[in-house]
């Protein structure tokens, strides 16, 4: 198969490029000019008049705005004293549970997730927020980049979700069960992150200290909560409450938490100044990165490569769940290099028909695509939770990629857990449609 | 084999896309697949609609489908078919097309591009909450519009038009931060707008087209059998369209009423009146912006001549 | 002469910087001046047009200033592990391919701005905003990207050393 040389080539372009060194913003389009250049035979005119205006277009996004918005946020907040109060507060609270405070990072990017519609978003401010109370405390910090990594990835899976609404749109298929039926899916990953946690604790209770010093009662644990439950009530209710869209939720926390510091008086102009200046760079980094791997995904359309690997999943008359089998691979296999929209477009024209045909019901479908362009939210070479993780802690992003290599594998197990009950992602809707 | 990419924004089932694979069909039958397109549906290459004209004159990519408002930072005449109520119906839309087409052609000529053929949208109508039948119920209704046409329609009539991007429409239907929208049946029955809304008033708004154009240099590229081919295929996919469109409509009110819609089409004379009075400036509007071309355009449609 | 292009290149990033981070500030009151219209039934109409904008040029101004400061992400894998010797030839390598890719698109780019300036296209929005306003703010970040690039160059071939900017 051509195909498979073609998807050879691209591959070995752009780890070639990005081995060397180069900022990988450079080498998504380095990479991108260099497989239309080399294997589609394109002039180098074209190739600039193409990408230029990919470039362009992809930069222009209303949606991207969530990701400045939101890491302000996350800036705000570290460097004010909220975080460490939420910390001193989970403390008590989580001690019976083997991990500890570790768990914030789950089921704080769940609880985020229901703000947030991005993955690299809710990451990059769940992260902000975590990562340097968790390392103070003498958290394992593989464990921790870890479990970021692959809770970060719930915000494309619990409602909000762009990705869902792209599916929606192309599928056909009522974006509010979409929503809907990513809940309980979404609560399962966060419980086998939560239990792998335990798990690992047990067995090296070195990698979770526990936690003494400075107790504090359950009342005062509570009340130091209140700023956080503050600030995640306001923004989810300001979307369930029809006053803002979930596009506009960024905007909204920001505003609280600007708020909310001004209240406590913990607001100065040089810490604007300082939140704003990280803003930029989290920001450019974080949104350098989804523009150009646009310009990769657009070389791969013209390649015809994921329409031609589909084309030929198609053609093999399996049996459903070969079908399945074969899908994931093909979509991990994407997952590796591409972003999860381009995947879902340039794959579903040939694969929704040949599912829908093997008896799964496109809502279901839906929920498990999410979870394959989760997946590749934290595989390398091109996963953006791993991006967001490697400019935050200044890992490499071969640890910060095995570090979240038992987390790729639990949501895994998840997407073969509702592949056997897909009652767990359809369960939800159907209750709330009768 | 020539191998061509055509660019579309729209979902594989539309029909836009239907109407594309058709005419790429076509194609592959009348050049004996000398001529081989393949149809990246749902912005798979990149490009919106808004990019689309450049990028075919460019050749970044050799065939476009288009939504024609969108090029009309361009030239105004692509805001003829997205004029609020100037035609009733499916007949007049396409003698309307017919008129304009020596019009469209020549801006796609002067930009090195060739229009191949037209792709109408079904009639948009008012998706609400509660009914919509008369002016009264119009009044300070959050409405989502898809152009500044619609939007300066709408507010003229009173009501209080919202711009938001179609990701977001159905969380704010939801939610009820907005009671209405203006679109099509079909296109309201693709996101499942009866979750959330229970009336669809048939207020024959407008008839929008999108328009399918080819780079001229990869057009005249190609030997003259198989442009004439290409032509030939345009034609079939012109005359299937306005066929296809037809289809839609008597199916999606199906689909309406299989779901609990109450369709109110046709709406009152009174409201009718009242809503093409609100559209008239808008009209007015943009016969200023084009001119003499815009005058001829009127006239010879309002005279109910055919080119 | 290389240094006062250095000091030229490092000021116009702050500058481009500084109107990134305005940006953001923007987007932050455009959207909550949107909400509240919204509750009483008005728009501004034009909040995804111009946030849509305003997202593109933070990205594309901050970049060259991101750059600069090291905050763009690589893979290193091959630079830590080749003798230090040969770090200045690969960072030299790497800053000209990268140049070479977003001069490349800068060109195209410049061609396409100047042909929405000429013919005065506008959008298809109540705003009807000249496009090559929004559009030349990109290709503005480009070049800066560019010039940014083409100083690194000079420094590495002159310093021969991997450390291009004392102040890192
Ligand atoms: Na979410
Ligand atoms: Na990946």
């Amino acid at each position: 198969m051509d195909m498979v040389w073609i998807a050879i080539g691209v591959a070995a372009l752009l780890i070639t490029v990005l081995a060397m060194g180069t900022w990988v913003f450079a080498a998504l389009v380095i990479a991108a000019m260099g497989s239309l250049w080399w294997l589609g035979g394109f002039e180098l005119d074209r190739i600039g008049l193409i990408f230029s205006r990919i470039l362009y277009r992809a930069g222009n996004s209303w949606e991207l705005s969530a990701i400045p918005l939101f890491i302000l946020m996350g800036e705000l907040i570290f460097r004010s004293n909220v975080s460490e109060r939420l910390f001193k507060g989970l403390t008590p609270l989580t001690r019976p549970l083997p991990g500890g405070v570790l768990h914030t990072n789950v089921f704080g990017c769940a609880l985020f997730a229901a703000v947030s519609g991005s993955s690299a978003a809710t990451t990059a401010t769940i992260g902000k927020i975590t990562s340097r109370e968790l390392a103070n405390r003498g958290y394992d910090r593989d464990l921790s980049i870890g479990s970021l990594a692959g809770a970060g990835s719930l915000g494309l899976l619990i409602p909000p979700s762009i990705v869902m609404i792209v599916y929606g749109v192309q599928a056909e298929v009522s974006i509010s069960k979409l929503f809907m039926a990513g809940v309980i899916p979404g609560l399962l990953i966060a419980l086998l992150y939560s239990g792998f946690i335990i798990l690992r604790s047990m067995l090296k209770p070195h990698l979770a200290p526990r936690q003494t010093g400075s107790e504090v009662g359950i009342w005062q644990a509570l009340t130091l909560l209140t700023p956080v439950v503050a600030l995640i009530t306001i923004v989810i209710g300001s979307i369930y409450s029809g006053i803002a869209t979930p596009s506009e939720a960024a905007a909204v926390g920001v505003a609280a938490t600007l708020g909310l510091l001004a209240l406590e008086r913990q607001l100065t102009l040089p810490m604007l100044l300082d939140a704003l200046k990280g803003t930029l760079i989290s920001a450019t980094m974080v949104c350098s990165l989804l523009v150009t791997a646009m310009l990769l995904s657009t070389a791969m359309g013209y390649l015809h490569l994921p329409r031609e690997l589909a084309a030929w999943i198609a053609a093999q008359q399996f049996t459903p769940m070969a079908l399945l089998m074969a899908l994931a691979v093909f979509y991990i296999v994407l997952g590796l290099f591409l972003d999860g929209i381009s995947i879902t477009v340039m794959s579903l024209p040939i694969t929704l028909p040949i599912v829908i045909l093997a008896g799964f019901d496109p809502l279901w479908f839906g929920v498990f695509l999410v979870i394959m362009v989760e997946l590749g939210q934290i595989t390398p070479p091109v996963g953006f939770n791993l991006f967001v993780l490697q400019g935050m802690t200044g890992e490499n992003i071969g640890r910060v990629a095995w570090a979240s290599a038992p987390f790729f594998l639990l949501m895994c197990l998840a997407a073969a857990l509702i592949s056997v009950w897909p009652q767990i992602a359809l369960w939800l809707p159907t209750l709330l449609a009768s | 084999a020539t191998r061509l990419d055509f660019s579309n924004e729209y979902n594989a089932n539309s029909i836009h896309a239907q109407g594309d694979a058709y005419f790429i069909e076509q194609v592959r039958e009348l050049t004996d697949g000398e001529v081989d397109i393949t149809l990246h549906t749902g912005g798979a290459l990149g490009f919106k609609s808004g990019d689309h004209f450049y990028a075919v004159a460019d050749n970044a990519v050799q065939i476009a489908d288009t939504l024609s408002g969108t090029m009309s930072g361009i030239d105004p005449i692509f805001l003829l078919s997205s004029l609020p109520f100037l035609v009733d119906g499916v007949d007049e839309a396409r003698q309307l097309y017919e008129i304009a087409r020596p019009y469209y052609d020549e801006v796609f000529e002067d930009n090195d591009q060739v229009l191949l053929y037209a792709s109408p949208w079904p009639a948009s109508g008012i998706w609400s909450r509660e009914a919509v039948t008369s002016s009264e119920s119009l009044q300070n209704l959050k409405i989502r519009t898809f152009d500044r046409n619609g939007t300066e329609t709408l507010r003229n009539a009173g009501a209080a038009p919202v711009s938001l991007s179609w990701a977001d429409v159905v969380p704010q239907l939801a939610t009820g931060g907005i009671n209405a929208v203006l679109t099509s049946a079909e296109a309201g029955a693709n996101a499942s707008f009866w979750e959330h809304q229970q009336h669809f008033s048939g207020i024959q708004y407008a008839i929008p087209l999108n328009m399918v154009h080819m780079n001229r240099n990869a057009f005249e590229s190609l030997s003259s059998d198989q442009q004439e081919a290409l032509r030939e295929a345009a034609r079939r996919t012109d005359e299937h369209n306005w066929q296809a469109v037809r289809e839609r409509t008597v199916s999606n009110y199906g689909t309406l009423e299989e779901n609990g819609v109450s369709i109110h089409d046709p709406v009152s004379a009174d409201f009718q009146q009242a809503l093409s009075e609100a559209a008239s400036p808008v009209i007015s509007g943009w016969q200023d912006d084009m001119g003499e071309r815009g005058q001829e355009i009127l006239e010879t449609f309002h005279n109910g001549q055919t080119p | 002469m290389i240094g006062w292009l250095a000091t030229l290149s490092r000021g116009l990033n702050r500058l481009a910087a500084g109107v990134a981070i305005l940006l953001i500030l923007y987007m932050f009151g455009h959207i909550i001046l949107e909400i509240v219209l919204r509750l009483f039934g008005h728009s501004t109409f034009i909040l995804d047009e111009y946030i849509g904008y305003a997202v593109a040029a933070m990205t594309f101004l901050g970049l060259p200033y991101v750059l600069e400061k090291n905050g763009l992400i690589r893979v290193a894998l091959v630079l830590d592990r080749l003798p230090g010797k040969w770090h200045w030839p690969l960072e030299l390598l790497i800053a000209v391919t990268s140049f070479a890719a977003f001069g490349w698109l800068s060109l195209f780019w410049w061609q396409n701005v100047v042909r929405s300036y000429q013919r005065g296209i506008t959008s298809d929005t109540l705003a009807e905003t000249p496009l090559w306003v929004p559009e030349g703010i990109v290709l503005l970040g480009l070049w800066l990207l560019c010039f940014t690039l083409v100083v690194r160059s000079l420094q590495l071939v002159t310093k021969r050393s991997r450390h291009t900017h004392p102040a890192q």
